[in-house]
């Protein structure tokens, strides 16, 4: 399996990842080794083998309906990167 | 060339429950920016969800009211994608193995009523809130705000299949999905405060024709009679993309109601690619058919089998049965005075040109209504006895939901006298009859429009206190008629 | 240096302090002196805590009222820095987390605060992805028996803390190793527990589905006094177990079982080193002479187990890392729209691996790769999770190597992330299967320690700790010292992107 540069691209897009020339060149090789590798597990037969969602064999685990504050709001908001207490703020999705 | 709208509707409803659906916040409306907010529905770094049993419970029974499978087994999934109003950058939402599917809803719509089919309903959190923020006072242009308290408030989101064919019908599967919903109580359903939002799906094809048009998704309705409009302005645009020789391409749409139009949305996402998987954080859930049983038998009666029955058994006209179980308050309401012994049609007249009224005027629903059903039987039980007349009736009740009193204090206030029985009439009838030969003379001899005239004769002698419906019987009576 | 306890074994400390034979503040007063001395040459901390655990040293010694209830009480300890703190700064040693400070506590040091002072959170592998701590953007962690060396990853500076004796416990994370194999190479004891037996809340996630908390010790005993202290149901956790978790240190005096130990024949192929063949070979014999019985086992699907996680681990850990987009907390890259702070924050904030790993992920889920991708690697996980069921059919407990080799070193693999993954095939398979697996010192090649691993069936941690206290009765692999030949105390400061 082999990762071209536009898959590369689509990829980072789609992960929010900006990368510069030289990384997307170095991660089309070592992104087309690792999936060389991956690619083993296609050999296996695995028709009948139904997928493992969960390792526990636990279902059903719920909390109660009950409220209660946690109180963290000010303390968030005086580390983030950009408030405006009581918001959070953000640049626009694009510029005007 | 004639063009058939096909509608679909995706209907997101905010459940009534306490806390959000995977933390212990509250989901209390208005609030101040950010205050119900915790590690985990901000999305902090560590932070994990867990379930809230009661949001299920609702979805359970909102599914069942709607005719849905619940599935035995259902997962949460993540949906991925980023936008600020999304901590996690993920929802928990459920893709393949939703909660519940395949359901239908009743609707009424041009006097005719059919079956719209659902195709599943699923849980999922809510984003939180952008606000755009004006520049000046040291925010710079071009921000936004972003408020996260909507942020993992719990939703199901109802799917519609392509069956709706006219805008009408749309507004009238909204109706109708509200009504069942509050009626669960699993739902405020109020579209100003969020708790229940809409897109739309439309397509438009050459009548007659089985395969389905390019769609459109219309988002940012506000309000049902919005959605109505702006799936009738959609098709119009439609009809004329087609007929003008275009091609309806597949987008999202906004609608702008103050120019009753629609147009292409910006998409949140540079590409569409949510790469759905398990949620590894929540383990899966099962339902066994002796729960759903319960569940079932838990529900109330909803309100179409209720208007049936009350057709049927109480022999309601459909108008009557359709406005008192609009709302299950007011159902309750009438069926507690009929329980009392009144007569189900001058109950259900009464309730909904008087109670109604009035409890309109006051902003209350039927189960706070001043006048409890009890009084509202009296005063009925005063009217049919003929102790007080219909006007009297009618005319005492302002006075009796303002103030909160019987029908008997608010006589005794205004120093109405009761009618005794019929035979009060007996002196008022005999003098009307002795001073009025000729008009007598001609209703014997058939003339019945002179009834009316002796009946204002005998009212004006009793002052409007007797029951203008039994005065004619009283007359022909007296008369041998 | 008897009297404030860096020779004794966190056990030991526990009963001093309790007896009021040490005062908890003394012991950990000695234990921050220490890591003054060594870690300027070993920097397995990101942040040394020192008011901090002298405040919770002194309370300790202040309020007695709980004697007896904790039996780790006044015993310092060291948390790996994925583990949020309330109101420490918790950096996953990441230059996105930058600024970040958690406003709460992860339940597994809720449960410790007021019990044992924290010393201060240690350095990782940026986001737990690595096997070599090279991966951290802060600085690398030296081995401390070879300042060349690494100290193994992702929890390598837990692994040094405890083998250099600057602490005396340490907790760490564990996806895919992560506390077993530096345990094996810095030479001491490393527990990843049975998959929810330790709630993760509060534990920066890398790969839900197969992170667990687990303890660094010296001693099985002392590992074990930790785990019955963070094991346990948590509500906060849906994946963590409901069950309480049975006592292991109460475990460790009960009378010593014969045992079937099984060899999956899977683990002692080519690829071992020689001395690591050798010191198998020998706790093989050392168990025999316990009383066990070797069982040779075959677990068919282990080749799998390597393309099986990098599949799993990378998909879970792109959608959990998703979240570092610079809005609520962490570091935010200057930009002109939205769409550019999340290239420039998550362009800046992560090292080379992290994305890598974000990379492989969002390919494997992304649109027409699922079902061959993700979903497979789900349907293998399967068929591992069953070799080992099957396997547990015919032994009580799996021998194998932790590590095809002693500790490597600093650069030796860091340009090829496929050698990198592959020194984790021995450790994998645990977490794909949600067992529990235990690395303890069994030899050494040259100065360089030899880790064995125990692995056993759901809910079996104090079968395996009472195995590795039975043997470190016998033997003193566990009490080997580096040897102080650490030089050079000047910090190795790296920028992201550098290497690793
Ligand atoms: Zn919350």
């Amino acid at each position: 399996m082999s990762i071209d540069r536009k898959t590369v691209e689509h990829v980072a897009a789609l992960a929010r990842l900006g990368l510069t020339g030289e990384e997307k060149t170095k991660l089309e090789a070592e992104l087309s080794g690792i999936l060389d590798h991956v690619a083993q597990l296609s050999k296996l037969e695995t028709g009948k083998v139904e997928p493992l969602y969960h390792i526990l064999p636990i279902q059903n685990v719920f909390r109660e309906d009950a409220a209660s504050p946690a109180g963290v709001r000010d303390d968030v908001l005086k580390h983030a990167p950009g408030a405006r207490p009581p918001f959070f703020v953000v640049p626009n999705v694009l510029d005007e | 060339m004639k063009y058939e709208p096909v509608i679909g509707l995706e209907v997101h409803v905010q459940l009534k429950t306490a806390s959000k659906i995977f933390c212990s916040c509250s989901t209390e409306f208005g609030r101040e920016p950010n205050l119900n907010t915790c590690p985990v529905c901000m999305g902090l770094p560590g932070s994990l969800p867990v379930l809230n049993r009661r949001a299920v419970d609702l979805a359970i029974s909102a599914a069942l009211a709607l005719d849905c499978r619940i599935s035995p087994f259902f997962k949460f999934d993540r949906k991925n994608y980023f936008y600020p109003d999304l901590p996690k950058a993920y929802q928990i939402s459920q893709y393949d193995l939703p909660l519940a599917t395949g359901g239908r809803l009743e609707i009424s719509a041009n006097g005719s009523s059919r079956n719209i089919d659902i195709e599943r309903i699923h849980m999922e959190e809510d984003a939180g809130k952008l606000v755009h923020a004006e520049p000046g006072h040291g925010v710079p242009k071009g921000t936004s705000f972003v408020d996260y308290n909507r942020a993992g408030t719990p939703l199901i989101e109802i799917v519609s299949r392509p069956d709706l064919r006219s805008p009408a019908e749309a507004h009238a599967y909204l109706d109708a999905l509200k009504h069942i919903l509050r009626y669960l109580d699993v739902s405020d359903c109020n579209m100003e405060e969020g708790s229940l939002r809409c897109d739309a799906n439309v397509s438009i094809r050459p009548a007659g024709e089985t395969a389905l048009g390019t769609r459109s998704e219309l988002k940012n309705l506000n309000s049902f009679k919005f959605v109505e409009k702006a799936i009738e302005i959609e098709i119009e645009r439609q009809t004329e993309v087609l007929e003008s020789g275009g091609r309806v391409i597949q987008e999202t749409r906004g609608y702008d109601s103050a120019k009753n139009t629609t147009h292409p949305q910006r998409s949140k996402e540079q590409a569409h690619d949510y790469r759905y998987f398990p949620e590894p954080d929540l383990p899966g859930f099962t339902v066994t058919p002796d729960q759903i049983e319960r569940f079932r038998s838990a529900l109330p009666e909803l309100p179409a089998a209720r208007r049936r029955r009350f057709q049927t058994k109480l022999g309601l006209p459909a108008y009557d049965a359709e406005v008192l179980t609009a709302e299950s308050d007011t159902a309750d309401y009438f069926e507690k005075v009929v329980g009392l012994g009144a007569d189900p049609k001058k109950t259900s007249n009464f309730i909904m040109t008087e109670l109604l009224f009035n409890l309109k005027t006051a902003g209350l629903p039927a189960g706070r209504s001043p006048v409890t059903p009890a009084r509202l039987a009296e005063l009925l039980k005063l009217q049919a006895d003929g102790k007080i007349s219909g006007k009297i009736a009618k005319d005492i009740f302002p006075a009796m939901f303002e103030k909160g009193v019987s029908a008997q204090e608010v006589l005794k206030d205004q120093k109405i006298e009761l009618i005794a029985d019929a035979g009060s009439l007996d002196e008022p009838i005999r003098q009307v009859i002795s001073e009025n030969p000729k008009a007598i003379e001609d209703l014997r001899a058939g003339k019945l429009t002179v009834l009316g005239f002796l009946v204002g004769q005998v009212m004006k002698k009793t002052r409007g206190q007797a029951d203008p419906k039994i005065v004619p019987q009283e007359l022909k009576k007296r008369l041998g008629i | 240096m008897s009297k404030t306890g860096l020779d004794l074994s966190a056990c030991q400390l526990a009963d001093a302090i309790r007896d009021g034979e040490l005062r908890a503040a003394d012991v950990c007063g000695t234990f921050l002196e220490h890591i003054r001395e060594q870690d300027p040459k070993l920097q397995a901390f990101v942040t040394v805590l020192e008011d901090d655990a002298m405040r919770q040293a002194e309370s300790v010694d202040r309020d007695h009222s709980h004697a007896g209830a904790a039996l780790l009480r006044g015993v310092p300890i060291a948390l790996k820095d994925n583990l949020c703190t309330r109101g420490v700064p918790t950096t996953c040693s990441s230059k996105i987390l930058e600024g970040f400070v958690p406003p709460y506590d992860a339940t597994v040091v809720a449960r410790l605060r007021g019990v044992t002072p924290f010393l201060g959170k240690t350095n990782l592998d940026e986001f737990a992805m690595g096997s070599s701590t090279e991966n951290s953007a802060l600085f690398e962690t030296r081995n401390p028996h070879d300042p060349g060396c690494v100290p193994g990853g992702s929890s390598g500076g837990s692994a040094a803390a405890v083998a250099s004796g600057m602490a005396p416990l340490a907790l760490g994370s564990d996806t895919g190793g992560s506390i077993r194999q530096p345990a094996a190479f810095c030479g001491v004891v490393g527990l990843k527990p049975t998959y929810g037996r330790v709630s993760r809340y509060g534990l920066i996630a890398f790969a839900s589905s197969l992170d667990q908390i687990g303890p660094f010790a010296r001693t099985a005993e002392d590992a074990a006094l930790l785990l019955d202290a963070i094991a346990g149901p948590d509500p906060r956790d849906a994946t963590c177990l409901a069950t309480a978790a049975p006592s292991c240190r109460a475990a460790l005096s009960k009378p010593f079982e014969k045992l079937r130990v099984g060899l999956p024949r899977e683990y002692f192929q080519e690829g071992l080193s020689a001395p690591v063949a050798q010191a198998l070979a020998a706790t093989r014999q050392s168990l025999q002479d316990l009383g066990c019985s070797m069982v040779d086992v075959s677990l068919p699907h282990t080749d799998y187990a390597v393309p099986t996680y990098y599949i799993l681990a990378p998909a879970e850990a792109s959608s959990n890392l998703a979240r570092y987009d610079g809005v609520q907390y962490g570091l935010r890259a200057p930009a002109g729209n939205l769409i550019e702070q999340y290239l420039n924050t998550r362009s800046a904030g992560f090292g080379r691996e992290v994305k890598r790993r974000i990379m492989l992920g969002t390919y494997a889920l992304s649109s027409g790769y699922y079902d061959a991708y993700y979903l497979k690697a789900l349907k293998v996980r399967r068929l591992i999770h069953d070799d080992f069921s099957k396997a547990f059919a015919q032994a009580d407990v799996l021998l194998t190597p932790t590590t095809p080799t002693a500790a490597f070193r600093f650069g030796e693999k860091v340009s090829d992330p496929l050698q990198m993954y592959l020194s984790d095939i021995f450790t994998i398979s645990a977490n794909l299967a949600g067992l529990p697996a235990l690395s303890f010192p069994c030899g050494m090649d040259g100065h360089l320690p030899i880790g064995a691993q125990l692995i056993g069936p759901a809910l079996s941690e104090a079968r395996l700790l009472r195995i590795v206290h039975e043997y470190q009765k016998d033997t003193n692999w566990h009490l080997r010292r580096p040897q102080s030949i650490l030089r050079s105390p000047q910090k190795r400061k790296r920028t992201p992107g550098e290497a690793g």
